[in-house]
């Protein structure tokens, strides 16, 4: 490849146009009463304007669509499409075009012309045009880099380059938070928070859960027989807006049994989310395998199955228990009571509350305890 | 391969095992700093560590410059020629660094899921369906291996650092990459609410040229809003409404003719006239300026248009300065105009008899302090009654030939002299003068209303400013019981209230415009109610007609619908757009005729959104609507709408159909023509695009040359070839001929 002398004229000229959505054209309204002076001059200057809407010009967003005006910003999981021209400015026939298109991101180079042929010849006046698109898929910096070359009349070989730089941000601010519920539900609290610059239709957010769950999303309502929404009218998230989603997991069975295996740092699943802007402008981002610390229960695990609010005096009642030997180690002994929450020494307590204590180490298994309560009058947990 | 990515991977699996038994006893305790912690490990940057020799440096150097600086990117010396010299030095050092890209490449695709991930990218033509059916089964094949390892191991590029908090402390999650990578000179944001060609952007207020000096220029003195105003005021009778001679300012003569104003309002009012409504004029000059030395402000030169410039502070200076002045004399108007009017030819005095139709469209509520004024002046116990000047309108003219022409401008700077001699913009004397001129300049109003059609809206607000909210006393017919006996209601036309509220939205106080609004709209449905409760408008007792009444009722619905409109627009500015589209259905119920337009407003609102499914929704109804009118609007606002939902679909191919589809039923359609050529862009059809506005604008420029079609030819000329600098001027040619001063010249990208 030669080395063309600094500052020589190119025949070729290479145009980067970035293709956002085209917007609507915002027109302003000035209008007023017959009865006023001028009349009817300024609604039939309305009419006129052929950016107002036919019959009802006082809306202010027309139908006419104008081309993007600036950059703009680009977002991660948005596609950056881009016009590409090749114009020949020159006079002469020009052979052999060859342009090509690569995309320099941190991480690695992609090509994104849609053909990588050589044009055979170009008239004057005539250009070659490429539209290419690409899922932005890393942040910060990408530098878009455009070869052009060709072959000259006279037979000489040219060739240049253009650097297109630009960054892209991060279009959203997700947070998380675990509750872990007595039974092995997981509840799975996210905040998306919208920290783009426009407002932001959420078309999807779900979870993906892992192998070990099963997903409820807890993001809509049953109102007559319709799911509607918890988030009311406003579809949509304004600039800086967050807005919370809830999901339910529960633990498949066969994992839900098997003690010991949800335990530890566990894999939740990843949020997927889905969103457009003007004129349905799409981007698409995944969180990273969301972890949460299953809760440590030590070598016994005891839960409650069932048990009544009050009790009344002298009464039976039933407790379920679920007793769960989180060891791997068998143990035989169980020794299981009650205890109230504090020492007291009225030999007539009215209201006491109880804990529930267990010393054991047994295969899992379920005990019904009959206990009546005596010179107590409630019986509280 | 010890890349950035590399090490933030790596946290999370540190970090987990660490915090295990801490919290497997209480899985409390505060996790956020972790969530920190990875967030700013993940520094992505091209510089030092990318390029690894010498050379690799200079090549970080030069993509350092911000290349991409708008749209569309001229052939800056920066980023052409000058690349073309370093070639040589580019290209070897481009390589490296493709070489580097590559060779992390290979060790992360080993991974598996960064592979997938660079696979979607190359196959990639915006389809992410399958894009995402190669991320998600790798996760789960990766956990079926083992869980110990999966959650470090396999995340895709953009999904580093994914820590996960196990306790119920909140914790970021690091979808992706640092706050690092803001751009150090951020591109403006894509989605202004509106296009930079249109009216909205404004000249700098620095831009006027000076006032001119005429029998008037005290008037500009003598406003309220000055000073000097309040002190030379207190000897004349306060200003009227009445069309004031000063309104002649507005023909202003660029250049600068010898012939004042005053002379053209004579021929068609009377001399008397003048001296009692613009007693401020010529004679009053020395007392006001010497006034004005003296004033607390000072400092000040006589110059009057320097203190015009600063109204606020002049104001403030005011209020001390003239409180003795005022105390002695309230203005006297009475009298004097009566006498003006007394067998006065004018052909206003003629329509001052309060006639029905003037009850129904002059009604309006006083505030209350404006209430009691009235009723005092109505019970003619005018000696005790004192107006605080402050609480008169006084209108005045703030500037003088506030525009200019700014095609001619430009075609004195590209086309020549020659060419611009041709420019002709309407200047005082091609305005008939006749009763016809006047009839169509001379309210203030019409002066206000134009001055926001020109996008001049901080002159507007500044001459606003007298006027108050519109509900001083002397705005009221009864200030004046002898001018108007018997008149009733407000001399401020309803539109002029719509435009004082709507002129504030684009100063860029949306909230303001949208106060203003909701106090117009409250006494329009009061006074709606009083028609209901079979009261007068203003809420007295008195018999109106039956038929009359229903006349009152359809206008005063009428005037809703209208504010209701303007407040759904004020809304769409202010992006609020739940409000909007309920403000928008509502505007439904006052005009039910406007239902389809309204509704496909509705719609295309939907889709700015991105809310595709509401707006085909919408679109939906309107066809439901527009099946019972046949003709040529509703089909073509059926072909319309289908086209919009096709483009919020992303496909171009189909909206381009449906635009085309609607110029073979309507061949002059403006609005489908530019949107089938934007649609060719997009679908890389750059000629041809160029080929259907050219062709559509040269049959008939006055309706297609339109700013935004001029915006969009302009934008697709400069991506067409270095050249485009000839076309540009071959439309400003096109544009002078057909466009009159009210158009914005920064659509031709030519400054």
């Amino acid at each position: 490849m030669e080395v063309n002398p600094p500052k020589q004229e190119h025949l070729l000229a290479l145009k980067v146009m970035r293709l956002t959505k085209p917007t609507l054209f915002t027109n302003i309204p000035v209008t007023c009463e017959e009865k006023d002076l001028p009349g009817d001059l300024f609604n039939q200057l309305m009419r006129d304007d052929p950016s107002t809407v036919n019959g009802a010009e006082i809306l202010m967003l027309g139908e006419m669509l104008t081309l993007p005006q600036n950059f703009g910003n680009i977002f991660l999981g948005e596609t950056f499409s881009s016009y590409i021209s090749v114009h020949n400015d020159s006079n002469q026939v020009v052979k052999d075009i060859l342009v090509k298109a690569d995309l320099q991101t941190s991480s690695q180079r992609l090509n994104l012309s849609a053909s990588n042929a050589a044009v055979a010849e170009l008239k004057p006046d005539c250009c070659i045009d490429d539209v290419i698109h690409h899922e932005v898929k890393e942040i910060g910096t990408h530098i878009l880099v455009c070869a052009v070359s060709y072959t000259t009349q006279s037979g000489e070989k040219m060739y240049f380059r253009k650097f297109f730089k630009f960054q892209v941000l991060k279009p959203l601010d997700v947070k998380t938070k675990f509750y872990n519920a007595e039974t092995d539900e997981v509840f799975l609290e996210a905040q998306i928070q919208n920290i783009t610059t426009s407002p932001m239709f959420m078309e999807k957010v779900s979870l993906e859960p892992s192998i070990m769950y099963n997903v409820a999303e807890l993001n809509s309502v049953n109102q007559a027989g319709e799911c509607v929404t918890t988030f009311g009218s406003r579809a949509y998230l304004q600039p800086m807006d967050t807005r919370q989603y809830l999901y339910c997991l529960k633990p498949k069975k066969e994992f839900a049994e098997k003690a010991g295996i949800i335990k530890g740092v566990t894999v939740i699943g990843k949020l997927d989310i889905v969103w457009k802007t003007n004129l349905g402008e799409r981007g698409r981002l995944q969180t990273s395998q969301l972890q949460r610390m299953a809760p440590g229960y030590g070598d016994v695990r005891l839960s409650l199955e069932a048990i009544p609010d009050t009790v009344n005096l002298e009464e039976p009642f039933h407790i379920t228990c679920k007793i769960t030997n989180c060891r791997s180690s068998v143990s035989s002994s169980i020794k299981m009571g009650l205890l109230p929450t504090h020492n007291t020494h009225r030999h007539i307590p009215v209201i006491c509350s109880y804990w529930i204590f267990v010393e054991c180490n047994e295969e899992s298994h379920a005990l019904h305890l009959n206990w009546a309560v005596a010179h107590t009058e409630h019986f509280k947990f | 391969m010890e890349n950035a990515e590399g090490a933030s991977q790596h946290v999370p699996e540190q970090s987990a095992p660490a915090q295990g038994p801490a919290q497997s006893i209480a899985p409390q305790g505060p996790q956020g700093d972790q969530g920190q912690l990875l967030y700013h490990e993940e520094t992505i940057d091209l510089g030092g560590d990318e390029f690894e020799s010498e050379d690799s440096n200079n090549f970080a150097d030069k993509l350092d410059e911000p290349l991409m600086e708008s749209v569309l990117i001229s052939d800056s010396p920066n980023n052409s020629e000058d690349d073309a010299g370093d070639l040589g030095c580019l290209h070897d050092v481009g390589d490296p660094a493709e070489g580097s890209g590559d060779h992390r490449l290979g060790p992360s695709a080993e991974e598996g899921a960064l592979g997938s991930l660079s696979d979607g990218g190359e196959s990639d033509g915006g389809d992410t369906p399958q894009d995402v059916s190669d991320m998600t089964p790798d996760g789960r094949a990766s956990l079926k291996e083992d869980p110990e390892r999966s959650d470090v191991e396999d995340l895709p590029a953009f999904e580093h650092g994914g820590g996960e908090d196990p306790g119920p402390g909140a914790a970021r999650v690091p979808m992706a990459g640092p706050p690092s990578g803001t751009p150090p000179r951020q591109p403006a944001p894509k989605d202004e609410p509106v296009p930079m060609c249109t009216i909205f952007s404004q000249p700098p207020p620095s831009a006027q040229p000076p006032a001119l000096r005429d029998g008037f220029e005290s008037q500009m003195v003598k406003s309220p809003s000055f000073s000097s105003a309040s002190e030379a005021a207190p000897r004349t009778p306060p200003q009227v409404v009445q069309p004031s001679p000063s309104l002649s300012k507005f023909f202003g003569d660029p250049t600068g003719s010898s012939s004042l104003a005053s002379d053209f309002f004579d021929s068609f009012t009377t001399s008397t006239f003048i001296s009692v409504s613009n007693p401020n004029a010529s004679p009053s000059i020395p007392e006001s300026l010497s006034s004005l030395a003296a004033s607390p402000v000072g400092g000040s030169s006589p110059g009057s248009e320097e203190t015009a410039s600063s109204p606020g502070v002049q104001r403030s200076g005011s209020g001390v300065s003239t409180v003795p002045l005022e105390i002695s004399q309230s203005p006297k108007p009475f009298s004097q105009i009566q006498a003006v009017f007394a067998g006065s030819e004018d052909p206003f005095a003629t329509a001052l008899s309060m006639s029905e139709m003037d009850r129904r469209s002059d009604a309006w509520i006083p505030g209350d302090a404006t209430r009691n004024v009235l009723t005092s002046v109505a019970t003619q116990q005018y000696g005790t009654v004192f107006v605080d000047k402050e609480d008169l309108t006084m209108p005045g003219l703030k500037f003088d030939n506030i525009q200019g022409d700014a095609v001619k401008d430009l075609m004195l700077r590209f086309l020549g002299e020659k060419a611009a001699a041709k420019r002709q913009v309407l200047t005082a004397s091609s305005v008939e003068q006749s009763f016809v001129g006047l009839k169509q300049l001379i309210l203030w109003f019409v002066r206000l209303a134009l001055l926001v059609k020109l996008g001049l809206f901080q002159n507007a607000e500044m001459e606003f400013e007298p006027f108050g909210n519109l509900d001083q006393p002397d705005l009221y017919y009864e200030y004046y019981p002898h001018v108007y006996p018997g008149r009733r209601g407000s001399m401020v036309p309803f539109s002029m209230r719509i435009l004082h509220a709507e002129l504030q939205q684009y100063l860029g106080n949306p909230q303001e415009s949208l106060d203003r609004l909701h106090r117009v709209k409250a006494v329009c449905s009061k006074i709606l109610a009083n028609l209901e409760q079979g009261l007068a408008e203003d809420g007295t007792t008195s018999s109106i007609a039956q038929e009359n009444r229903q006349a009152s009722v359809q206008l005063w619905r009428s005037r809703l619908g209208r504010v209701t409109c303007s407040m759904a627009n004020c809304l769409l500015l202010m992006k609020d757009y739940v409000l909007a589209v309920d403000a928008y259905r509502a505007v439904v119920q006052f005009h039910p005729e406007q239902e389809p337009q309204v509704l496909s407003c509705i719609g295309r609102i939907f889709l700015q959104i991105g809310d595709i499914k509401a707006a085909e929704k919408y679109f939906q109804d309107v066809e439901k609507v527009t099946q019972k009118l046949d003709g040529l609007q509703g089909k073509t606002m059926v072909l319309m709408n289908r086209a919009f939902l096709h483009l919020g679909q992303n496909n171009f191919a189909e909206a381009h159909r449906f635009f085309t589809e609607i110029l073979r039923v309507d061949p002059s359609n403006a609005v489908a023509n530019n949107n089938a050529a934007v649609c060719l862009l997009y679908l890389g059809r750059l000629k041809d695009s160029l080929r259907q506005l050219e062709a559509m604008a040269q049959r008939d420029p006055r309706q297609h040359l339109h700013e935004s079609v001029l915006f969009n030819l302009t934008t697709m000329y400069e991506l067409e070839s270095s050249r485009s600098l000839q076309k540009k001027q071959a439309l400003l040619e096109a544009v002078a001929s057909t466009e009159g001063d009210c158009f914005n010249t920064h659509c031709l990208k030519l400054a």
